[in-house]
């Protein structure tokens, strides 16, 4: 059970962590803004309430000087400068670094924590530095302020302790003060007190350097009972005794707590008779109590408060847990569980379309099968959809980059971004995060000149990185555009001819040209620099949009920027396919390139005299016969079709035996031993059980090209090596 | 002015005594404010307490008020205490306790200095 | 049976488990351990562009499973499909990965025990196998079993590399 609850603390800690750097970076932008202050404090209030609940010391401890520094800036005693956002960040950053050396038991570096914490207390005005402040601790009172206690999450290890503390009336003499320890009670968690004044006497006879007071507490905390001991370990003279009076399970009682009558029987003010005769009466039982003469309004007061102060506690239990309740936090294995079930049942369901097809004569079987399909495919995209969330999360960790990076260099640069709520399959977000920041990366380091060179250029000095997600399809198009120099045509030329990417007198269209960058070890930054340039980045950008099934785009205007478009399809479990046959082997093209099946005769084949080109309509359209290129034993029917493809604004055929028609593919990986085959991204299971290969048409296209090249002796061989 | 001395300044008016106190209220000084505050008393009119100038307070000063009060009661004086947002006093007056909405067992009259909105201590926040 | 009980039974005697089967005239022997299940073989998808001895994948219970003819990767010919003819399961590790893969044999013999000691070098010679993937050699009734190394067979990565490059020994 701890381990549950220390993994959910890991997992919300995480969220509070995000959600901490982008309130951070918002408060850069308007420093005025106390809501942003206040949500600040409450993150690390919260980081540090459960953090230390979970036995997470080192990060509470850490944490609370944060959270120290915020009190501060929400009273107006200290401004919000860009040093003060920084030193937040890396405190954050440091929170992060805890949380995940207690994941991996690793090590956390003390020094980088205490030069945060160092940096932070130089920021406090004198006085406040060295002292622990009761952050939040002051003004608790009387429900002063409940959601400082209130926030503490982990409902259930809250409970509501009593406590009266009657202190030895010496205890003033000896040094000891009644006022720190309480005040130690009240940082516990959300605490009422009152003070018991009847031992007080007249000027006359007062002797006034004893203590007559006594005190009254009622304290909500997750610490529990032992904490609460340990703030009068010194006091062994002094009256404490503990109950508790709501252990954090009470729920069912409507946020209400119990009868005052109770109350008091329970603290032993009132007989349970006395109680019972006065509820006879109605009237207000508090007052009639009183004017009973049998209750004095000294136990009337703290009585009262009790009530009010557990009421309180349990109804922001109940609003917590109604807030959980319209929204609940699932492992995303269970999540992958599901979906792969889903797609072996649609795998299921097409072979009983099949099967229902040959019994076509049996009515109730096909009304029965086309039920199931449409259920499925019901099923089907609600399990995707549970799996897409907001890529805006992705967007915002960028900021922070941006904001770091620009400023190592010397530039000065923002980051706009646009349709943060566009939703994507979590694998596909995970999976995109590394391509994304080598190409901010490169936007930073080689797109945006520094800002002495943006004005020599007439630009404006800081520079701006656009970062945009929009729906398009069954496809997210993912756009990240500077407003930098733009690609260099000449140099980007060049370096690929010296690298034998081209040849030397090869025409090029810009979008060739750009495409260069994405070959492995292609960089043309002059000189390496930390951040890019060392010849990696943009090849491991291919690679990973490759295996995510998108493609990418380039346009470059010299001198206005660069932007680069990322097609990404929405998700990785099942896509639209066609689904064609050559020989006995099936294969799968997906639907989102295809865009039109002509049929091809043997006899309009033999007047091409051995040109694998068709004429459509006004058009040539080259096309690839897989037959061939797949090496494939036996020989095409009579008449074969070519599916029609755009791939980057080319059109190209695919020559295949027979078209058999769309198809719902519920994609799986062919594990290592054919990871490194090009042309095949993947398989589905059909209908009948057997496999069918998912084809990657773009790599086939890219692997013909290069035969291509080789049988017209642009590039020898060894040139490939 | 030496910042570690209670000043008790008595004066006396037409229809009340005026006490202004200053500097710390702490124990160390408190016997001489409880006696200041009996001569006050001892005159018979309503007493009027200013804690405005008072630089800090502990369980003694706080407990002090409380007598204050009491023996107005006892002695059918009214008593007023004004502390114009002392923040020594409203940060201890919380932490203690004081601040209640209903008065303390002694108070009849309803008119112990901590009860209510605009209470003592409160002024501040 | 399950591996913690093989662990222990090796613990405890030093025996262990093995899978015989046929592919020629040879008798090759797997640890039971690795053994997942035994299939007919049905039909099996080649991946084009990849090696022969990659036969290609199937489908098992939903999963796809790449088969491997484990007679041309150790130098013999092509495995023919006859009735006796099916596919060993088996867990194997690629590099830190554990990976099901079938390997195709001319037929299934026996589970019998061996004891270490029972297990001797192979010849590099004497023999027109590639002995790099093998443990070692047994003697079994008349003749020689050969324990295979099914985890170095693919360990190298070379599922890419051609048959040819290993004949060497033969």
């Amino acid at each position: 059970m701890k381990d549950d609850f220390a993994q959910a603390f890991k997992e919300e800690a995480r969220e509070q962590l995000a959600d901490l750097e982008n309130s951070l970076l918002a408060l850069e932008e308007s420093p005025e803004d106390l809501g942003l202050v206040g949500r600040i404090f409450r993150t690390m209030h919260t980081i540090k309430g459960s953090g230390a609940m979970f036995g997470y010391d080192d990060i509470a401890s850490f944490t609370h000087n944060v959270e120290t520094v915020y009190d501060l800036v929400r009273g107006g005693e200290l401004a919000v400068t860009r040093e003060l956002v920084d030193l937040s960040l890396a405190a954050r950053d440091r929170i992060l670094a805890m949380l995940e050396a207690s994941e991996t038991g690793g090590a956390v570096d003390a020094g980088l924590n205490e030069q945060v914490i160092d940096g932070l207390k130089k920021l406090m005005p004198d006085g406040c530095r060295g002292e622990q402040r009761p952050a939040a601790g002051d003004d608790r009172q009387a429900g002063g302020r409940a959601e400082a206690g209130g926030r503490d999450k982990g409902g259930s290890a809250l409970a509501t302790y009593r406590i009266r503390f009657r202190p030895e009336p010496a205890m003033l003499c000896r040094g000891s003060n009644p006022l720190s320890l309480l005040r130690e009670l009240q940082e516990l968690g959300n605490c009422t007190t009152v003070a018991q004044t009847g031992a007080i006497k007249t000027l006359e006879e007062l002797e006034p350097e004893l203590c007559h007071f006594f005190w009254d507490l009622i304290l909500t905390t997750d610490k529990g009972e032992d904490a609460i001991r340990d703030v009068f370990i010194f006091e062994d003279d002094c009256q404490l005794s503990l109950a508790v009076i709501d252990d954090g399970s009470g729920q069912d009682e409507g946020g209400g707590y119990k009868k005052l009558g109770e109350i008091l029987v329970e603290r032993g003010d009132l007989t349970a008779e006395q109680v019972a005769e006065l509820l006879g009466a109605r009237k207000q039982f508090g007052v009639l109590a009183v004017e009973a003469g049998i209750l004095g309004p000294e136990s009337l007061a703290p009585a009262l408060l009790e009530q009010q102060h557990v009421s309180g506690a349990r109804r922001q239990r109940q609003e917590q847990g109604q807030e959980s309740a319209s929204s609940i936090r699932v492992p995303a294995e269970k999540l992958d569980v599901l979906v792969n079930l889903v797609g072996e049942l649609v795998t299921v369901q097409a072979r009983l379309t099949l099967v229902a097809q040959e019994f076509k004569m049996h009515a109730e079987l096909v009304n029965v099968a086309e039920e199931v399909e449409r259920l499925i495919g019901e099923l089907r995209d609600n399990a995707l959809d549970i799996r897409m969330l907001p890529i805006g999360a992705t967007f915002s960790k960028f900021k922070r980059l941006v904001r770091d990076l620009s400023a190592e260099l010397g530039k000065e640069i923002e980051l706009t971004t646009h349709g943060a709520e566009t939703e994507l399959d979590k694998t596909v977000i995970e999976k995109l995060n590394d391509p994304l920041v080598h190409i901010i990366r490169n936007c930073i380091d080689h797109g945006i000149e520094t800002p002495q060179e943006r004005l020599a250029g007439g630009k404006p000095r800081g520079g701006t990185v656009h970062l945009s997600a929009v729906h398009s399809g069954d496809s997210v198009l993912l756009t990240i555009k500077d407003d930098g120099a733009g690609l260099n045509r000449e140099a980007i030329r060049a370096k690929a001819i010296e690298r034998k990417l081209i040849a030397q007198h090869a025409e090029l269209s810009d979008k060739e040209i750009w495409g260069m960058i994405f070959a492995p070890g292609f960089s043309t930054a002059a000189k390496v620099s930390s951040v890019s340039g060392r010849g990696v980045g943009m090849d491991v950008v291919k690679q990973a949009i490759d295996g995510l099934r998108g493609t990418i785009e380039v346009e470059s205007a010299p001198g206005r920027g660069t932007a680069i478009t990322l097609r990404i399809p929405l998700t990785l479990a099942i896509i639209e396919s066609l689904l064609v046959q050559i020989g006995a082997d099936r294969f799968v093209l997906p639907l989102s390139l295809v865009e039109e099946c002509i049929l091809l005769s043997r006899e309009q084949i033999d007047r091409q005299h051995g040109r694998d080109l068709l004429q459509v309509r006004e058009t040539i359209v080259p096309y690839l016969p897989l037959r061939r290129i797949f090496k494939m034993a036996g020989s095409p029917p009579e008449l074969q079709q070519v599916v029609i493809c755009r791939i980057q604004e080319k059109r190209i055929g695919f020559l295949v035996d027979w078209v058999i028609g769309g198809h719902q593919t519920v994609i799986k990986s062919l594990g290592p031993m054919y990871q490194r085959v090009e042309g095949v991204s993947g398989a589905t299971i059909l209908g009948d059980g057997s496999v069918a290969l998912i084809l990657d048409i773009q790599a086939i296209l890219r692997g013909a090209e290069l035969e291509t090249d080789h049988s017209l002796g642009i590039l020898s061989k060894d040139d490939m090596a | 002015m030496d910042q570690d001395q209670v000043l008790v300044r008595i004066n006396e008016r037409e229809a009340s005594t005026d006490i202004a106190l200053s500097g710390p209220l702490t124990v160390d000084r408190i016997e001489e404010v409880r006696v200041g505050l009996l001569r006050a008393f001892a005159l018979g009119k309503s007493v009027r307490i200013s804690l405005a100038a008072v630089t800090d307070v502990d369980l003694t000063g706080l407990q002090l008020l409380c007598s204050a009060h009491r023996t107005s009661i006892a002695r059918e004086l009214d008593l007023r205490v004004t502390s114009d947002g002392c923040p020594a006093l409203s940060s201890v007056a919380g932490v203690a306790g004081m601040l209640r909405h209903i008065g303390c067992p002694q108070d009849g009259c309803g008119t112990c200095v901590w009860k209510g909105d605009s209470a003592l201590g409160r002024e501040a926040a | 049976m399950s591996e913690t009980a093989t662990a222990i039974a090796t613990a405890a005697s030093g025996v262990q488990q093995f899978l015989t089967f046929r592919l020629g005239e040879e008798i090759f022997a797997v640890e039971v351990a690795k053994v997942r299940e035994i299939l007919d073989v049905s039909t099996i998808t080649k991946v084009p562009q990849t090696p022969d001895f990659m036969r290609g994948v199937i489908n098992l219970r939903g999963g796809v499973v790449p088969v491997i003819d484990l007679r041309l990767k150790l130098g013999l010919t092509r495995t023919e499909s006859t009735v006796n003819t099916c596919i060993i399961v088996q867990e194997i590790l690629i590099g830190d990965e554990t990976v099901v893969l079938g390997t195709l044999a001319d037929s299934v013999q026996e589970v019998l025990d061996l004891e270490g000691l029972q297990i001797e070098a192979a010849p590099r010679i004497g023999t027109k196998l590639n002995t790099d993937f093998l443990k070692g050699m047994a003697k079994h009734n008349d003749g020689f079993l050969m324990v295979l190394d099914i985890d170095r067979i693919f360990a190298a990565g070379d599922f890419q590399s051609e048959p040819e490059l290993q004949g060497d020994a033969a």
